[in-house]
């Protein structure tokens, strides 16, 4: 297997190669870049991060479109025992807890809901992990733990009305199919406040992008929370229990929490006194072309590109900077799927003499919220923001 | 030039038939049942001195890649890494085994410090 990794990756540097020969012009850290590509089912190349369980990021390139190939999504899985087959006939979804009536719902009971669909930007709460200093344990995603989505499904409100919430009610758990190899590791279930449960944007989604969902981003149903990072997003959803008393196992607490602060931030290298649950996504941007250490030759138009979206507010401008901060341009927007999809922008530059060149772009949304130019620092290495800078080499 | 195309040619060529095949057989839907294999990826760890308790102990949980893909880390790090595989999650290692794993730990995927 291990073979037929490294010629994967041999053959995918070789394209590069002939590609950029052809053009006369090399990405810088062609070589130095150790990652791997690995091929899982329904999934194109991926970026090895963890193979059991699987944890796979989307190579960058891939945002240079609005919406993320179902086969290009990241993967992000918490314990070993992954669902790997799924029989529909046998599949139910169960509501209980303290509601008027349980309820075990088929896939065609959920499809005769009523039928929602939006597209929301699904982002993995360390997405951008590997960039904190002092670094942080942890899966080491770069940018590629995110994606933007069509999802389809019926609201969760719809569902849990079927069921009939009773009075008292404090949160909501959801468990899916995986489970914990062994009994003294905590199953991964996730809870939201019962008032954040019934909002009318969360749905259990049976489709992305039009098809049924990939068995590893949660085939045949998964909750969609959109503006929340994607812990909540329990895939292969089978149980939903309405408790109540605050749900708190472990992967609600310790685990998947922030600061109890505005920023959600504490000096490097410090624990905050108080936390709360992770919930919603900051405002970010990321540069998507030119990529870090690329050669570009002086006078030659370029398009910066890139994506950029917050936690439901939509996005209101993007600024972009070539001279690393000094002077700041307004973007292009592109097309407007809505306040929980990314937007792409895009500022075109003819860089006019050779030099090394700082790139930098920040977005603004609805409310103003916007992004650091300096880290903020976390025990968990959530929330990364920071404005990105990329170096580029005109020639 | 003629041998490097050649080469190219062949490595292409193993390419694509070793994909065709992945893709016939990764993914089965029969009837209302939908089943994918996962392949069988792995990533060697470096040799070094206690490397036989990590093989036999932080693999049961997940593969030992989760180990690979750290940044460099201090040893007060690996330590609370270790402690916390062990007493929040359940590894099934003894104090003396603990200390040997966090020494190759620090060893190999340590920053010296
Ligand atoms: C009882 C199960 C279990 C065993 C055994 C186990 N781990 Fe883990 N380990 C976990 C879980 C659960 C996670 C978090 C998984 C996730 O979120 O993807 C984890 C994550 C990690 C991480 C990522 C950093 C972090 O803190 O999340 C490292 C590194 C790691 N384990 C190392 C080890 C080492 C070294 C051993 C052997 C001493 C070991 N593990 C044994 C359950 C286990």
């Amino acid at each position: 297997m291990d073979k037929w990794l490294t010629r994967r990756f041999f053959l995918k540097t070789v394209g590069v190669f002939t590609a950029t020969a052809a053009i006369g012009s090399w990405p810088a850290n062609i070589f130095a870049d150790e990652k791997k590509l690995v091929r899982f089912p329904e999934k194109t190349d991926l970026i090895l991060l963890t193979s059991r369980p699987p944890q796979l990021e989307t190579p960058l390139h891939y945002f240079k479109e609005l919406l993320t190939p179902n086969e290009a999504l990241f993967v992000r899985w918490h314990l070993a025992n992954i669902p790997t087959s799924v029989d529909l006939s046998q599949w139910r979804l169960n509501i209980g807890g303290n509601t008027d009536r349980e309820l075990h719902m088929s896939m065609d009971d959920l499809k005769k809901l009523d039928k929602v669909s939006y597209t929301a930007v699904i982002q993995c709460s360390g997405n951008g992990r590997s960039f904190f200093e002092p670094s942080i344990p942890g899966g080491q995603w770069e940018n590629g733990a995110m994606g933007n989505v069509t999802w389809t499904g019926a609201r969760l409100k719809d569902i849990l009305n079927a069921a009939g919430i009773k009075a008292g009610s404090v949160d909501v758990a959801f468990n899916g199919l995986d489970s914990a190899p062994l009994p003294t590791l905590a199953d991964f279930v996730k809870s939201l406040p019962v008032d954040k449960a019934v909002e009318d944007d969360i749905i259990v989604a049976y489709e992305m992008n039009g098809a049924p969902l990939t068995m590893l981003n949660g085939f045949p149903a998964r909750l969609i929370v959109p503006g929340w990072y994607a812990t909540y997003w329990m895939k292969a959803l089978t149980d939903i229990k309405v408790l109540t008393q605050t749900f708190e196992e472990f992967w609600m607490k310790p685990a998947y929490r922030i600061p109890d602060n505005a920023c959600g931030c504490v000096e490097p290298g410090t624990a905050p006194k108080k936390t709360v649950p992770i919930n919603r996504m900051t405002t970010r941007s990321v540069i998507v072309t030119p990529t870090q250490g690329s050669g570009l030759k002086a006078k030659n138009p370029v398009e910066v590109m890139g994506v950029a979206f917050s936690g439901g507010y939509g996005i209101k401008d993007v600024v972009v900077s070539v001279d690393g901060g000094k002077t700041w341009n307004t973007a292009r927007l592109g097309r407007d799927l809505g306040k929980y999809s990314w937007v792409q922008w895009f500022h075109s530059w003819r860089p006019e003499k050779p030099g090394k060149y700082t790139v930098m772009a920040k977005a603004t949304n609805s409310i103003g919220e916007s992004q650091p130019f300096d880290s903020l620092w976390n025990p968990s290495g959530y929330l990364w923001n920071k404005i990105e800078k990329i170096e580029v080499n005109v020639i | 030039m003629k041998k490097l195309l050649f080469f190219l040619i062949l490595i292409f060529a193993a390419g694509s038939v070793h994909a065709q095949d992945k893709d016939a057989k990764d993914t089965v839907v029969t009837g209302t049942t939908k089943s994918i294999t996962l392949p069988d990826i792995k990533t060697p760890l470096k040799d070094g001195a206690g490397k036989e308790y990590v093989e036999g102990n932080c693999n049961i949980c997940h593969s030992t890649d989760y180990i690979n893909m750290q940044p460099k880390l201090p040893r007060a790090k690996w330590s609370a890494t270790v402690k916390k595989m062990v007493k929040t999650f359940g590894c099934p290692v003894n104090e003396a085994e603990m200390k040997a794993i966090e020494d190759y730990l620090a060893a190999n995927y340590g920053t010296g410090s």
